[in-house]
C-alpha cells in the first residue's frame, strides 16, 4: 500500500514556500495535529493487531482510539469476546465457591453472533473482556486466557494513524516515522498552510481556510468511497412493489 | 577586492596619504572594521532584499562551512558541540544554517532539525518523537556558543559538518577575496570612514516638509 512519510510532506511544504528548515518544527506539529483530528471523524482506519496475554491482560497499542472487535483466532474466523463491565481485576474466580448463585451472561457463538436462549439461567462461564483505559490495557476473563492456546488474542481497533513505528521491508521497525494515506496528503498540506498563515494576513488566512475545508471534503469523499450508484441504491432500497390499498 | 586592500584604502583615505608608524589607529583595527561592516551588510541583504523575493536562504557568500567539529557529552543525558564561530543573528536562529554528521557516507546529507530554545521540552512527549528523533530526524537547540543535542550522540556522531551565516574574520587572510558583492565595497569604505569620524554624519531632515534641512 502506498503511503507517504509525514516528514517528506513537511519538507515538500517548506520547499514549496521557499522556507528554510528552521520552519520545520511548527509545520510538523501542525501535520500531526491534522492527523490526530481528522482520523477521529473524517476517516476511520481499522487496524488488526495480535496481542500477547500477560497476567490476564494485554497492552493496548499506542495508536488505539476504540475497539471494533476483540477475539481469539479460530482458524479463518475469530471467536468474538464480549465486553463485560463487571469483570474485576482480581484473583481468578473459584467456581466452586460461587455455590448456587446464578449468573447471567450473554450467549454468543463463534462468529460473534448472539444466540439468544436465556432460559434456565445456569452458571456459564463466558469469554469476556474489559478495557482498562487508565492502565492502557485490556483485562481478559480467565476463560479467554485458557482458550487462547497460543497466548495471544486478536484486536481490531480504530487507529489515530499515529503509531510511530511500522516494520519496513526487512521487518525491522522504523522509529519515529509517521505515514500518511495518499488521500489525506492534499488536505494535510492545506491544513498546514491555513494554520501557518494565521499569524499573517487575515484575508489570505481566510482564503486558505476555505481551501482546507474544500480539501477536507474531497478527502472525506475519497475515503468513504460512496458512488452515485450506491446513493441511488440506498434510496431505492426502501421502495418496492406493494398491493394497491 | 581583498580584506587587506580594502583596509589599506580606508586607512589611506583616513590619514590623507600613507600613514606614519606612530599612528594611533592600526591597520588591524581597520581590517576588523571592514569584516564587521561586511557582516552587517550581508545580514541586511538577507533580511530585506532577499525577503522581498521570497528567498529565505542567506546568500552563499555569507555561509562559511566548518568540518570536523567535535561533539562532546554534556552531563549524563545530553551532548553538545562548540560553534566554530559566532554566526550573525537571523530570525529563528537561521545564523546556524546547516548541521549534519561529518561522515563519508550518505548521512552527510541528513540535516539536523533546528529547534528554538525550549521547544524540545514542549514536544518531547509527542508521538512523533522517539529518542532524539523527530519524524526520523535528529534535532538541536542553539545555546549561546553551543549546539545542544537532546541525547548523547557522541558515539554515533563524533564529528559534525556545520554551515554558519558569518564572514569569519579569522578564516580570511589579507589577500583572500572578501566574500561580498562588488557593489558593497564602496558602502563599506564609506561606513568605516564615517565610524572613524573622517566623514560628517549623514544629515537627517526631521521636519516633514518640502524644504531640505540645508
Amino acid at each position: 500500500m502506498k503511503l507517504y512519510k509525514l516528514d517528506t510532506i513537511i519538507k515538500g511544504e517548506l520547499l514549496r514556500h521557499g522556507l528554510s528548515i528552521h520552519h520545520y518544527v511548527k509545520r510538523a506539529y501542525l501535520g500531526l495535529q491534522f492527523l490526530r483530528t481528522v482520523q477521529l471523524d473524517s476517516a476511520i482506519f481499522i487496524k488488526t493487531a495480535t496481542l500477547t496475554i500477560l497476567d490476564n491482560k494485554v497492552i493496548i497499542p499506542e495508536d488505539y482510539v476504540d475497539f471494533v472487535r476483540i477475539g481469539i483466532p479460530n482458524g479463518q474466523y475469530v471467536t468474538r469476546l464480549s465486553p463485560d463491565q463487571n469483570l474485576y481485576d482480581g484473583t481468578s474466580v473459584d467456581e466452586d465457591s460461587l455455590g448456587d448463585t446464578t449468573y447471567w451472561y450473554p450467549r454468543i457463538n463463534k462468529y460473534g453472533e448472539n444466540t439468544g436462549g436465556y432460559f434456565g439461567f445456569q452458571w456459564e462461564n463466558q469469554s469476556t473482556f474489559k478495557v482498562l483505559h487508565s492502565e492502557g490495557k485490556i483485562l481478559l476473563n480467565d476463560n479467554v486466557v485458557n482458550a487462547a492456546t497460543d497466548g495471544t488474542i486478536l484486536l481490531q481497533y480504530i487507529t489515530d494513524g499515529l503509531a510511530s513505528s511500522r516494520p519496513d521491508s526487512t521487518g525491522a521497525a522504523e522509529p519515529s516515522i509517521i505515514y500518511v494515506h495518499p488521500f489525506a496528503v492534499d488536505a494535510l498540506r492545506a491544513y498546514v498552510d491555513a494554520e501557518s498563515a494565521k499569524d499573517g494576513n487575515r484575508f489570505v488566512s481566510r482564503e486558505l481556510e476555505q481551501k482546507y475545508y474544500n480539501e477536507l471534503r474531497k478527502y472525506r469523499a475519497r475515503v468513504s468511497g460512496i458512488t452515485i450508484g450506491m446513493i441511488k441504491n440506498s434510496l431505492r432500497k426502501r421502495s418496492g412493489a406493494f398491493p394497491k390499498g | 577586492m581583498t580584506k587587506g586592500l580594502l583596509a589599506e584604502r580606508i586607512f589611506r583615505l583616513y590619514k590623507g596619504g600613507d600613514p606614519s608608524d606612530d599612528s594611533g589607529l592600526g591597520i588591524e583595527d581597520v581590517k576588523r572594521m571592514v569584516v564587521a561592516q561586511a557582516n552587517l551588510l550581508l545580514k541586511t541583504e538577507t533580511l530585506t532584499l532577499n525577503k522581498q523575493f521570497g528567498e529565505e536562504a542567506p546568500t552563499n557568500l555569507m555561509l562559511a562551512t566548518y568540518e570536523d567539529v567535535s561533539t562532546e557529552a554534556w552531563g549524563t543525558v545530553q551532548s553538545r558541540a562548540l560553534l566554530p564561530a559566532m554566526p550573525v543573528s537571523l530570525p529563528l536562529n537561521a545564523g546556524v544554517w546547516w548541521v549534519s554528521p561529518d561522515a563519508d557516507d550518505a548521512t552527510r546529507h541528513d540535516q539536523f532539525i533546528p529547534m528554538q530554545q525550549g521547544q524540545w521540552n514542549l514536544i518531547r512527549n509527542e508521538e512523533f518523537i522517539e529518542g532524539n528523533l523527530l519524524l526520523g530526524n535528529r534535532t538541536y537547540e542553539v545555546d549561546g556558543k553551543y549546539l545542544v543535542f537532546p541525547t548523547d550522540i557522541t558515539s554515533t556522531i563524533p564529528k559534525l559538518l556545520i554551515r554558519l551565516a558569518v564572514t569569519d574574520f579569522d578564516e580570511l587572510g589579507d589577500y583572500d577575496l572578501l566574500p561580498i558583492p562588488a557593489d558593497y565595497e564602496e558602502q563599506i569604505v564609506q561606513e568605516c570612514l564615517r565610524l572613524l569620524g573622517a566623514l560628517p554624519p549623514a544629515e537627517v531632515d526631521d521636519t516633514n516638509d518640502a524644504n531640505s534641512k540645508s
